[in-house]
């Protein structure tokens, strides 16, 4: 079953297109990524399918209907700038967008009860959000989105701010949806985040989709071009025609080879350079190196 | 239904909950008359002397004592005159006199001169001399004067001083005003009921309007408008809103007619403040308050939640809210239009124009000069104008609510009314 339909959509703000001739579909239960850099058309797609925008045109199905008032129960939505009633106790706050998307009053208020105590944030409840740190405020504003317990989740940079703790914590909450049959969206720049969740991408650039398809399939379909090497010496080998860009970590570099290019013929000049090479792997490009790739080539 | 509900219910609830709200429910009538009743109040309390000396030149040994007889029986607040008589006989240049007495004057405050010339009788004026001839209490003294002077002019002609009393005593005009309701008579009441009534509709519409404003506002800043705009209608969110924020308007109308009707039961003794008289309020008025209340809220409120919704930022709010201010503004400018003439063709056409209704109408009701179908016309045409702005609205909220930090251009407007 298809949770997501997006057929030929098109989104205009007078003169400028938003998102033109976008089509998607993203299976029931699947984690979905949907990347792209600044002003591409994410958040305007993502509007669109939580009614806030109407196609110009196209079609969008979201869980078999089109988007209407009574699909936003079904639907929850952690918008990328978010925020929280700050004159509201974090139990009312959450009680009152529980009761907004229909959660009967005694069962909202058990739901809450629960998110809390599984976020550590039992005695916060009676607190009101100014008084509560930036990470905590994030959790509640996740809870805000599935306090309802939708079907589909719309997260749109869900993990900024966050340390690596609360991330994975974060993580599993995540999975834990898709678990119990949640489909879920996940708007974001952190590729590592979208590679360790993701099983469906989709890059989106200047209003348009630019690639598409499971994460395994669309790294296979780069190839390996991407060499890990981790050496001593001076990297002056890395600068010559073989070589289209390099990610220098502390450990070890990553090289994204030219189309055609050996690298065979790479290692031979890193020897040749003097260097000393502890590792030298041949590995399917990252995912940031692809969707680096896919937008410059745009 | 239900999202409008949980919204409107939390606008409320919020908002009445908070101590602010009980302050100025209580506060507000207090506030709002103060500026009227405070001078006159102050006026009763204070309770200077004035030394007056009395350059008498008259040459009728009975003036000065008529004058401080009638002085004593005019029983006024305020500054009290202590009358002193120096005679100045015929011959004398009497400016000579008062110009030893001017020094004196010049350098104290509470000192000053009456000066009765010897042709005082035959239609030269009485004079008054002091560094401050602006006392509110003044005319006490000149009709203790003056009448004094046409007692004593009757009497030399041989009129009987039993007589002279019954002619010349002071009959103050008692204005009655009448209504449906029947007479009642008036001592400056219905001025101030008026005053009252403008303040508190201009007050609370200009105010609970801000408040639906500043509301959206907040909402966008705070980006919580987004997780609204995902979870109901925007003509829900926008329904919830300027019924949550205008219930809590009615609720302080409720809370005044609450506080009149124990006054009324209490009886006029009480809140009875520098002549003003609280249980004399028509509970009618604030009836009647309620439901202009209502129609001005509505309309102001959806232009300013069309602002809200359209403006990027406060600041951008605060200068295209500028207009509507000096619009609102402007019945208080003009109210001394109605309050001369309430009944005539100018205040009949002013009480009708949409924006100044709320207040020029409800100005007209106070004076009891506005017939019933006129208040329905005015009704009828309040309707019409918010039905107006909220079908405006309804265009323009839906993608104002998600602009952040992007300054609107007119056609972008208008790109919306047409297409939206």
């Amino acid at each position: 079953m298809k949770a997501v339909v997006i057929d030929r959509v098109s989104k205009k703000f007078l003169d400028f297109y938003a998102v033109r001739d976008l089509s998607l579909e993203i299976q029931a239960g699947r984690i979905f990524g949907l990347l792209g850099p600044n002003g591409a058309g994410k958040t305007t797609t993502i509007r669109m399918l939580v009614d806030i925008f109407a196609p110009d045109a196209g079609q969008i199905l979201v869980l078999g209907e089109r988007p209407s008032s009574k699909l936003k129960r079904r639907v929850g939505y952690l918008p990328e700038e978010r925020g929280l009633y700050k004159d509201m106790k974090i139990c009312d706050l959450l009680l009152f967008f529980g009761r907004l998307r229909g959660v009967e009053t005694r069962q909202a208020k058990q739901r809450v009860d629960e998110w809390l105590s599984l976020l550590g944030l039992s005695d916060w409840k009676d607190k009101k959000p100014r008084e509560l740190s930036k990470g905590m405020a994030q959790k509640v504003q996740f809870v805000v989105s599935v306090i309802h317990e939708p079907e589909l989740l719309i997260l749109d940079e869900p993990f900024s701010g966050f340390d690596p703790v609360s991330v994975r914590q974060m993580q599993s909450f995540v999975f834990d949806l898709q678990k119990r049959g949640a489909t879920v969206i996940l708007s974001t720049h952190q590729m590592e985040q979208v590679e360790q969740l993701c099983d469906e991408i989709c890059i989106i650039n200047r209003s348009r989709k630019v690639l598409a398809g499971t994460l395994r399939d669309v790294k296979s379909s780069f190839g390996q071009n991407t060499v890990i090497i981790d050496y001593q010496g001076l990297d002056t080998f890395l600068e010559n025609s073989l070589v289209k860009r390099v990610s220098r970590f502390p450990t070890y570099s990553e090289v994204l080879l030219n189309d055609g290019a050996d690298c065979q013929e790479l290692l031979v000049r890193a020897l040749a350079s003097g260097a000393r090479v502890n590792r030298f792997e041949l590995v399917e490009p990252s995912l940031n190196d692809i969707f680096i790739s896919m937008v410059e080539k745009e | 239904m239900l999202e409008t509900w949980t919204m409107l219910k939390r606008e409320y609830l919020v908002r009445v909950m908070r101590r602010r709200f009980i302050v100025s429910t209580l506060m507000a009538p207090v506030l709002w008359v103060a500026p009227f009743l405070l001078p006159v109040f102050l006026i009763s309390l204070r309770s200077s002397e004035r030394a007056v000396i009395v350059l008498d030149q008259s040459g009728d040994p009975e003036l000065f004592g008529m004058i401080s007889r009638n002085l004593a029986n005019s029983n006024g607040a305020g500054t009290k005159f202590v009358l002193t008589q120096q005679i100045v006989p015929a011959q004398s240049d009497l400016d000579e006199v008062r110009a030893s007495i001017t020094k004196d004057i010049v350098l104290h405050a509470d000192r000053a001169c009456l000066v009765l010339r010897n042709n005082i009788f035959e239609g030269q004026n009485p004079q008054y001399y002091a560094s401050n001839v602006t006392d509110l209490t003044l005319p006490l003294l000149g009709n203790a004067v003056t009448s004094a002077i046409t007692q004593r002019r009757l009497a030399r002609d041989g009129l009987d001083p039993e007589k002279i009393k019954l002619y010349s005593a002071q009959l103050p005009m008692t204005a009655i005003k009448v209504s449906s309701e029947g007479e009642t008579s008036e001592g400056g009441q219905a001025f101030l009921v008026s005053i009252l009534v403008i303040i508190s509709v201009f007050a609370t519409v200009s105010g609970y309007s801000s408040i639906v404003m500043h509301s959206i506002m907040e909402e966008k800043q705070s980006r919580i408008i987004e997780l609204l705009a995902t979870s109901a209608e925007p003509y829900q969110v926008m329904a919830s809103k300027l019924l949550g924020v205008g219930l809590v308007g009615l609720t302080q109308y409720a809370a005044w007619a609450g506080l009149l009707m124990i006054v009324k039961l209490a009886g006029n003794s009480l809140a009875s403040f520098a002549g003003f008289q609280l249980a004399k309020i028509p509970l009618r008025l604030v009836f009647y308050c309620s439901i202009f209340f209502a129609l001005g809220y509505f309309l102001m409120a959806t232009v300013y939640l069309i602002i809200g919704a359209i403006a990027s930022k406060p600041e951008d709010a605060e200068v295209l809210r500028r207009p509507l201010f000096i619009l609102n503004i402007v019945p208080m400018a003009i109210f001394w239009l109605i309050l001369q003439d309430p009944s005539g063709s100018l205040s009949v056409v002013i009480s009708m124009i949409p924006f100044f209704a709320p207040t020029m109408m409800m100005m007209r009701i106070s004076l009891a000069a506005a017939p019933a179908w006129q208040i329905l016309l005015c009704i009828c045409i309040m309707v019409s104008s918010i039905l107006v702005s909220l079908w405006v609205a309804s265009r323009v909220f839906r993608m104002g609510l998600l602009l952040y930090g992007k300054k609107l251009s007119l056609a972008e407007v208008g790109h919306w009314l047409r297409y939206s």
